[in-house]
């Protein structure tokens, strides 16, 4: 998947299904937990999105060696996966 | 070799003592009750807070969302026990008073008497995150005041217990966040082992009063909307908030085994470390948390699959749950790779979680868990984590040796690779938001047959039938009576199964001798005291029973040390101490216990010749519950926050009513108090009365900072009390050079005088302001009239601020009553008094020779010093023991000597240490006369009996100088 397709995915799933709304104050960069835009408890559904509708296949240290809490960190995350695969 | 292996496994840390102040728990006991009964202790915000903070109210709602796990009384304190007048308890932040009550009862539940410890090295190690008090205080109070400095600051919460203590160890505040208790009990731990000290107390305290900090943490999502804790379930949202603390005693386990004492549990290895660089501040680091539990066990020389439960951090994040079960499951199988067997067993390890229960106590969350797991060794069973339903998706316990226990249970141990079971063992996991983890294995004690320990002095030929004495004191009757209660409640034990632990049967043989024992050389002897002699555990619960319920009983002596002054006839006297040992050594019981509650110092261990009886955990002293808190900050009051006068402003005036801001309403367990007495003038005095012995050291340039606004409350608080000092304007009046008469100037006092009675500066009090709308209320208004009363001379009634409600008007009325140019008038020329000659005026009333008369005013003085009722200041208290340190004591003598146009220096509350010292010693001062006491010790012996020798006195005048 191109890159900016995936990027354009990901952003989209989050501005609606997390309504997280990307301006200048919450960019690709924010960490997005601790801004408060996206609770923890969404993380479940970021991973669920991932691995089902992206593709991504993740272990437990993907899960929590390296919280994901940024757009553009997801992206680099699913990229470097498909890399890898 | 068996030397060997003793001592290796006399390694580790012993915790010989514990004490605890959770919501709905102030004893081991109770939290086990609790965790046993599988309660939740989270409520509502209580309604008394709602009003205590603005931010409450302003933050949109907020008060009705807060959820938590309060202190029924966060606000009390019982400041007279140690010796800490009601003003600095009010400008101490709660947690160091919590820490200071803790501390108090971990050394009482060790069995040991404060005097004890007193100058040796004992460290003191702390943790504490919150900061709310110092936020509420700088809201609402005048921050100014002398006694903030150290009362805000965390370093005290340790410091203090050290100072007050005499403990010369060291002595440190932690601040790790929620890890910060765990890592308060590392440092303790690494200090006994390097021998920095020989025993420490290690805990935290947390305080959640401040609205804005529940607000910010719920707009960052970190607290739970359903103010519920459900770790590891699937629906937890966030944590709740909790308060409290709790304190423990630790001393290695080899000195506690020779010392006899009783141990809680073993601490085999601790750790702490850092998560690093994660992809956020708050968002834990597993790689590390797995790297920190597999040190802390593999240091220890303990096998992973020998623990059968971790009390995780688990505080019902849905996020930080799975994080920390990956770091343990990672830990684990990295640590069980290695053990022979090489798989886990599944099911072999129990999760759980306290704050399923209190919820999370932040910088004292660590040793909550502790907590929990003691007293679950204690009694070999694990209890239940509430509310857990489904597991967490995120969370996988299969591969691993984990399960949630979700039902309260019998701990089984983990066993050996002979299959033995292994005494059990746990471990403890808290970490902070800021990435600091830290991780504790905890053991239970276990005494081994044939080691030559504990098990040797145990019951010895306790057929009964040997009587002994359990005694028990207080600082006041109605606490003496509580003591007396709570360990009645202690020995009937608790009603059900399983509540009994294992190690503290109460019915045992041998238990009458050891409580005696502990109760004996294990508390301080105070003034309020009673002794029961029995002869079994049922004896001295009959005995109990009657005291508590006020009925005549034989074999019970009760005594207020220091109402007999003809004791002082024995004091120190060689002949009645043979006679006192003898007494012990022939066991005339009876007459032992008279002489203890006479106030009579007796060595109990006197009693012990032939037995070795050991220190039991028993009920610690039950502190009043004194409020104090934030002046003219109580809730539901109409007033403006910044008034000073709390006890007005909370609708209570207690009679006598101090001048000062004090709180008083005295609860114990729901019993109105008589305030406390001054317990501190018996004539034989324990520990809390001799110590602190000396000043708190503070620079005088922190006190100088703060000196003339003090000196500017000082006088009008003597204003307020009918003497005529003029207020502080004197270099603007020396400036000004006034019009005499003028009604500009008597409206400017008028304005300056009503702004200090408020707290408030004079340009925030117009002359055409309503009383009313300053925030003038009755009872200021009371104190104000009488103020310019005095001032003035003239006879306004309270009723004149209704009728002339503004400055102007009331200046209008004055000079009406009283106009200058009649020529009657005094009061234009008081007004305008220089500061200074109204003081001489004063020292001319008071000519400073009478001492009865002194003494009574410097009662009154130091009672405003202090916020204390003028009844508990006594004449002959020990300065230090009612509370005056050296920052009050700068304030007091500036006072005195404004009042009485002496120079003394601070220095002389220290020479002349109680009012009728201090009395005698001014009155000398002021009426510039030396007593012929003076005079005599003027003369020195040594010189006069020289003088004799060499023939230049003869003996008959050498008589007359000396007084002989």
């Amino acid at each position: 998947m191109h890159s900016d397709v995936l990027e354009q995915r990901i952003r989209t799933f989050m501005q609606e299904e997390l309504l997280v709304t990307f301006d200048d104050t919450v960019t690709a960069d924010t960490d997005l937990f601790r801004e408060g835009v996206v609770e923890s408890r969404d993380y479940l559904r970021i991973i669920k999105f991932l691995q089902e509708d992206i593709g991504a296949a993740m272990t437990d240290e993907d899960l929590f060696m390296n919280v994901l809490v940024s757009l553009s960190g997801i992206v680099d995350f699913v990229r470097k996966k498909q890399v890898g695969i | 070799m068996s030397g060997m292996k003793d001592m290796t496994e006399n390694k580790g840390i012993a915790i010989v003592g514990v004490s605890l102040r959770f919501p709905g728990a102030e004893s081991l006991a109770d939290l086990w009750r609790q965790l046993v009964d599988e309660q939740c202790v989270i409520s509502d915000l209580p309604a008394a807070r709602r009003d205590s903070d603005e931010s409450f109210s302003a933050s949109d709602g907020e008060a009705s969302r807060i959820r938590g796990g309060f202190l029924a009384d966060a606000d009390a304190f019982d400041a007279s026990f140690f010796g800490i007048s009601p003003r600095e308890a009010m400008y101490m932040d709660p947690q160091q008073r919590f820490a200071l009550e803790l501390a108090w009862k971990s050394v009482e539940d060790a069995g040991y008497q404060a005097a004890a410890l007193q100058g040796s090295r004992t460290g003191v190690f702390m943790g504490v995150a919150n900061t709310d008090y110092t936020e509420l205080l700088e809201k609402q109070a005048d921050v100014s005041d002398a006694c903030v400095p150290t009362g805000t600051s965390s370093a005290i919460i340790a410091n203090r217990i050290s100072y007050w203590f005499d403990f010369h160890g060291p002595s440190l505040t932690v601040d790790t966040a929620c890890a910060s208790s765990l890592v308060a009990v590392h440092q303790a731990v690494r200090a006994l082992e390097r021998g920095d000290c020989d025993h420490a107390l290690a805990g935290g305290v947390n305080l959640c009063w401040s609205g804005r900090r529940f607000a910010a943490l719920r707009r960052n999502g970190m607290l739970s909307d359903n103010g519920l804790c459900r770790a590891f379930d699937a629906s937890a949202d966030g944590y709740v908030r909790a308060e409290g603390g709790a304190v423990i005693m630790l001393k290695p386990l080899a000195t506690a085994l020779a010392d006899g004492d009783a141990i809680h549990a073993v601490i085999k290895g601790i750790g702490t470390n850092h998560g690093g660089r994660t992809n956020s501040l708050t968002i834990t680091n597993p790689q590390a948390h797995a790297d920190l539990i597999c040190s802390v066990y593999a240091e220890a020389g303990v096998a992973a699959s020998s623990i059968s439960y971790i009390e995780t951090h688990g505080p019902g994040t849905p996020l930080g749950d799975p994080i920390e079960i990956h770091g343990l499951k990672t830990a684990f199988s990295r640590l069980t790779e290695r053990e022979e067997g090489g798989t886990a067993k599944p099911s072999s390890c129990g999760l759980g979680s306290v704050k399923t229960n209190l919820g999370h106590l932040e910088s004292a969350a660590g040793i909550a868990g502790m907590l929990k797991v003691i007293a679950a060794m204690e009694h070999r069973t694990l209890p239940a984590t509430l509310h857990f339903d489904r597991l967490n998706p995120l969370i996988k316990l299969d591969d691993s040796p984990f399960y949630i226990v979700e039902r309260t249970q019998p701990w089984e141990p983990g066993r050996g690779t002979d299959g033995e079971p292994l005494p059990l063992r746990a471990g403890v996991s808290s970490f902070g938001f800021g990435g600091t983890n830290a991780h504790v294995l905890l053991e239970a004690y276990e005494p081994r047959s044939g080691s030559g320990e504990p098990e040797t002095s145990a019951p010895v030929d306790e057929a009964a039938d040997v009587l002994r004495l359990v005694p028990l004191s207080a600082k006041d009757g109605e606490q003496l009576r509580l003591m007396a209660r709570n360990l009645l409640n202690d020995l009937r034990g608790p009603e059900g199964a399983g509540l009994v632990p294992a190690g503290q049967d109460r019915a045992g043989p041998g238990v009458l001798r050891d409580i005696a024992y502990t109760l004996q050389v294990g508390r301080e002897a105070m003034a309020h005291r009673a002794v029961f002699l029995a002869a079994d555990r049922t004896d001295l619960m009959a005995r109990l029973d009657a005291f508590v319920h006020d009925r005549q009983a034989p074999d019970i002596w009760q005594g207020v040390v220091g109402q007999d002054q003809r004791l002082s006839l024995l004091a120190g006297d060689e002949d009645a101490t043979a006679m006192f040992r003898s007494w012990i050594e022939k066991r005339k019981l009876a007459k032992v216990a008279e002489l203890w509650t006479l106030g009579c110092d007796i060595d109990w261990n006197l009693l012990y010749a032939d037995e070795a009886p050991r220190r039991l955990h028993l009920p610690a002293y039950p502190f009043q519950r004194r409020k104090h808190w934030i002046p003219g900050s109580s809730a539901g009051s109409e007033r403006p926050l910044r008034s000073r006068d709390a006890t007005a402003a909370s609708g209570e005036r207690p009679e006598p009513r101090p001048s000062g801001p004090v709180m008083s309403t005295a609860v114990t367990n729901g019993t109105a108090l008589q305030p406390p007495a001054a317990v501190v003038s018996a004539s034989k005095r324990g520990f809390t009365a001799e110590k602190p012995r000396g000043v708190q050291l503070l620079s005088l340039a922190e006190a100088d900072g703060d000196r003339e606004k003090d000196e500017v409350r000082d006088i009008s608080r003597l204003a307020s009390r009918g003497i005529p000092v003029a207020t502080p304007t004197r270099q603007r009046t020396r400036k000004a050079a006034p019009d005499r008469g003028g009604r500009a100037e008597l409206e400017r006092q008028l304005v300056q005088s009503l702004a200090e009675v408020l707290y408030m500066e004079p340009n925030e009090v117009g002359v055409d302001q309503k009383f009313i709308d300053v925030g003038l209320d009755s009872v200021i208004a009371v104190e104000w009239i009488r103020a310019v009363n005095d001032r003035f001379g003239a006879a306004l009634s309270t009723s004149h601020v209704y009728d002339f409600p503004s400055v102007r008007a009331l200046a209008g009325e004055l000079t009406g009553v009283y106009d200058p140019s009649t020529g009657t008038a005094v009061a234009p020329q008081a007004v305008l008094l220089p500061a200074e000659e109204a003081v001489r005026d004063v020292s001319v009333r008071h000519p400073a020779s009478d001492t009865a008369s002194l003494e009574a005013e410097l009662t009154e003085s130091l009672a405003e010093a202090l916020y204390m009722a003028k009844a508990d200041v006594a004449v002959d208290s020990k300065f230090v023991d009612i509370g005056l340190d050296s920052i009050i004591a700068v304030e007091w003598m500036n006072t005195v000597n404004t009042r009485y146009g002496t120079s003394l220096p601070v220095a002389a509350v220290y020479e002349h240490s109680t009012i009728r010292e201090f009395a005698v010693h001014l009155a000398q001062r002021g009426t510039g006369q030396k007593s012929s006491d003076a005079q005599t010790s003027d003369f020195d012996v040594d010189d006069v009996l020289r003088q004799v020798q060499s023939g230049h006195l003869d003996l008959e005048q050498a008589e007359r100088m000396l007084q002989l």
